[in-house]
């Protein structure tokens, strides 16, 4: 913790909400716990350890909210404008996109769909190389992971292909 | 074990090494160690954790080989961005760049890359004699550790992390907190009660080590370097082979800065937390002071670039001490190794060297091998590397995603676990934006169970005595120790703090 004393309370965002973050875990750790024993047969059951961490978090919290909001944190904050965050976010969502169709659309057409719109809107590249990249890179993947490693991946909508 | 005993061992190590199979996996290991290295943006615990699930189909063996290849190649690696591009490709090779970049600016660039690499082989391999001779009889030290004693050597080897990585102890201890948490989800150890599942049944398994890892090392990087554009400039320089050989006055300058490094990374990278960086930064400090020429740092000095670059190296094979003797990883790359060997159902630990030689002495004996191999792609491919670099970049983000995705799912068959990746990545990009540091978040979910575990017994042993951890003496040892490395940092910041405000 910095000693270095600042200039009295000032309100700090990030601190702000990554201190509330753990204040819900802690929230968490007693509340989903609450049913199992903290001794069972004279030894410690499941619900120690949650406990015993949830002590530990909350203490560590509070000197953290002490640490950031009265003294000048050394913490090298450095938050993205919302304009620098849009790529991040972007990419972000074709992995979410991704899992989403994983099972459903099948492994291949799902990565294709996800290459092409990451280089296409992200990448900013041309509607053909994206395209081609793209089915470049369903394929290999495919045959690296299905071909070559033995991993069964789901099929999809290709689930009637019998060599897949 | 004599001395004749490991030299048999070794000979043993070097036929399991020196398979085809394994040869090629060293290969494999030792250059995508080198590209990863030398790319920005992905770390050597990022490559692994993609990798990892990859390896499965190798066995216990093959896939540390290309792991531990991995691990050390990126050493090599990073240090060609460092000097031709001024951007480091590894935390690590941030020191390299002070000296390194300059002396490519001044036409030497091959020279800094040739004794860059000479001075990691020489590094690396010092590194494996030192892994021989303190691993054994550490091992058998272990053998004697009890449940206290285990638990405490946990929790001192978390301490450690924490005193290492980022600049404040608190966050250090919270991101430790959060990886036991992760760790405490699913069935009980003890009793199979449900514990923190919310009612999915995905859950009842517990949280994967690996999604967590790939998402926070492999991913979470990757979606930070989307925030901005980056790009490289490459110093057009001839760096063939003989124009990276160093003369013998560059060699005969070198050689001490390259023995002190050797010393100084192997001793900081037994200790967990502290590893190649931390190394590198030391060596560079210790050679500015013992220079005849302290000013010339900065600004192209060899020692600069030889000390640092062997020191990074020799921190390697010192991470492998703790990780194969004792059960304990130093760094995420070193999680991820001891995570395979859980996954092909060995029992990390002081009884490896026992139950598995042929795992143990076969990892050694690539370790030496890749070290070769390494020196040899690191002097004559430069700038085969350096094109490669310059084309796969445009593509990295999107193959990393897709890497990290296929090999997440081939773990268990399981979209939940790519979803708990990405979950992971977001939360990892979170940290880093708070300053919150993740490699402790890291140890914990892999250290978490056996460290509760530990505790557990050791309470059950003593009728539910917590003394019991101070009585026994290793034990009360581990945690007075725990106890320095957490205050001592606090109280050496206050004391260099005080003369700046007098």
């Amino acid at each position: 913790m910095n000693s270095e004393k600042g200039d009295g309370f000032r309100l700090k965002i990030p601190q702000l909400v990554a201190g509330l973050f753990i204040w819900a875990m802690v929230g968490c750790l007693i509340w989903f716990t609450r049913d199992l024993p903290y001794f069972q047969e004279g030894a410690p059951g499941p619900r120690f350890m949650p406990v015993v961490l949830a002590i530990f978090l909350g203490i560590l919290n509070t000197l953290y909210w002490i640490d950031a909001f009265f003294f000048r944190s050394q913490a090298k904050i450095t938050l993205p404008r919302p304009s620098q965050l849009i790529r991040p976010a972007g990419f972000a969502l074709i992995g979410l996109f991704m899992i989403l169709l994983w099972e459903r659309l099948g492994v291949v057409p799902t990565v294709l769909v996800s290459s092409f719109l990451e280089l296409k809107l992200i990448e900013k590249y041309s509607w053909t190389r994206s395209l081609l990249v793209g089915l470049l890179l369903s394929l290999s993947t495919w045959a690296l992971f299905q071909l070559l490693l033995g991993i069964p991946l789901p099929k999809g909508v290709f689930e009637w292909l019998p060599f897949l | 074990m004599t001395r004749l005993d490991t030299l048999q061992l070794l000979f043993q190590g070097f036929s399991v090494a020196l398979t085809f199979e394994n040869l090629l996996l060293c290969a494999i290991g030792v250059i995508t160690g080198t590209l990863v290295g030398a790319l920005p943006g992905i770390g050597s615990a990022g490559a692994c954790a993609i990798l990892l699930p990859a390896t499965f189909k190798l066995g216990p063996v093959g896939s540390l080989i290309m792991l531990s290849g991995i691990f050390y190649g990126t050493q090599y690696g990073g240090t060609i961005t460092s000097v031709l591009m001024k951007v480091p490709g590894e935390s690590a090779s941030v020191v390299t760049m002070f000296d390194g970049h300059p002396l490519a600016q001044q036409g030497r660039a091959g020279i800094a890359l040739g004794l860059a690499a000479i001075g990691s082989f020489f590094g690396g391999t010092l590194s494996i004699v030192g892994l021989m001779t303190l691993g054994p009889p550490l091992a058998d030290m272990a053998l004697m550790f009890g449940p206290p004693e285990y638990f405490s050597l946990m929790v001192f080897s978390l301490s450690l992390v924490c005193a290492f990585t980022g600049q404040s102890i608190v966050r250090g201890l919270m991101a430790t907190c959060f990886g036991l948490v992760l760790a405490m989800v699913g069935q009980d150890i003890m009793t199979g009660q449900p514990r923190l599942t919310f009612g999915l049944q995905q859950l009842l398994d517990g949280i994967e080590f690996l999604p967590v890892a790939v998402g926070m090392f492999g991913l979470s990087e990757t979606i930070e370097s989307f925030e901005e554009d980056q790009t490289m400039e490459i110093i057009k320089a001839d760096v063939g082979f003989f124009k990276c050989l160093p003369t013998l006055r560059d060699l005969r300058e070198s050689i001490w800065p390259m023995i002190r490094g050797t010393i100084i990374g192997f001793f900081i990278g037994i200790f967990p937390g502290a590893g190649p960086t931390i190394s590198s930064f030391l060596s560079y400090g210790i050679e500015q002071r013992v220079s005849k020429h302290p000013e010339q740092f900065g600004k192209g000095a060899l020692a600069g670039v030889a000390g640092p670059e062997t020191a990074n190296n020799a921190a390697t094979g010192g991470a492998m001490v703790p990780m194969l003797s004792l059960g304990l990883p130093s760094s995420p790359s070193t999680a991820l190794m001891l995570a395979a060997l859980i996954m092909f159902g060995l029992k990390p630990g002081p009884t490896l060297f026992r139950e598995a030689p042929q795992v143990v002495w076969g990892l050694i004996g690539s370790m030496y091998v890749g070290n070769v191999m390494l020196v040899i792609i690191n002097i004559a491919c430069i700038p085969l590397i350096v094109l490669f670099m310059d084309r796969i970049r445009a593509y990295l983000p999107l193959s990393i995603l897709l890497l990290s995705a296929f090999g997440v799912y081939s773990y268990r068959n399981s979209v939940f676990d790519v979803g708990i990746m990405l979950l992971f990545a977001l939360v990892g990009y979170g940290m880093r934006k708070v300053d919150f540091p993740q490699a402790p978040v890291i140890l914990g979910v892999l250290l978490g169970g056996t460290a509760e575990g530990s505790l557990r017994q050791a309470l059950v042993i003593s009728d539910g005595n917590p003394l019991v951890l101070v009585t026994h003496p290793i034990s009360a040892i581990f945690l007075g120790l725990t106890v320095v490395s957490l205050f001592l940092p606090v109280l050496l910041r206050r004391k260099k703090i005080k003369p700046q405000e007098e």
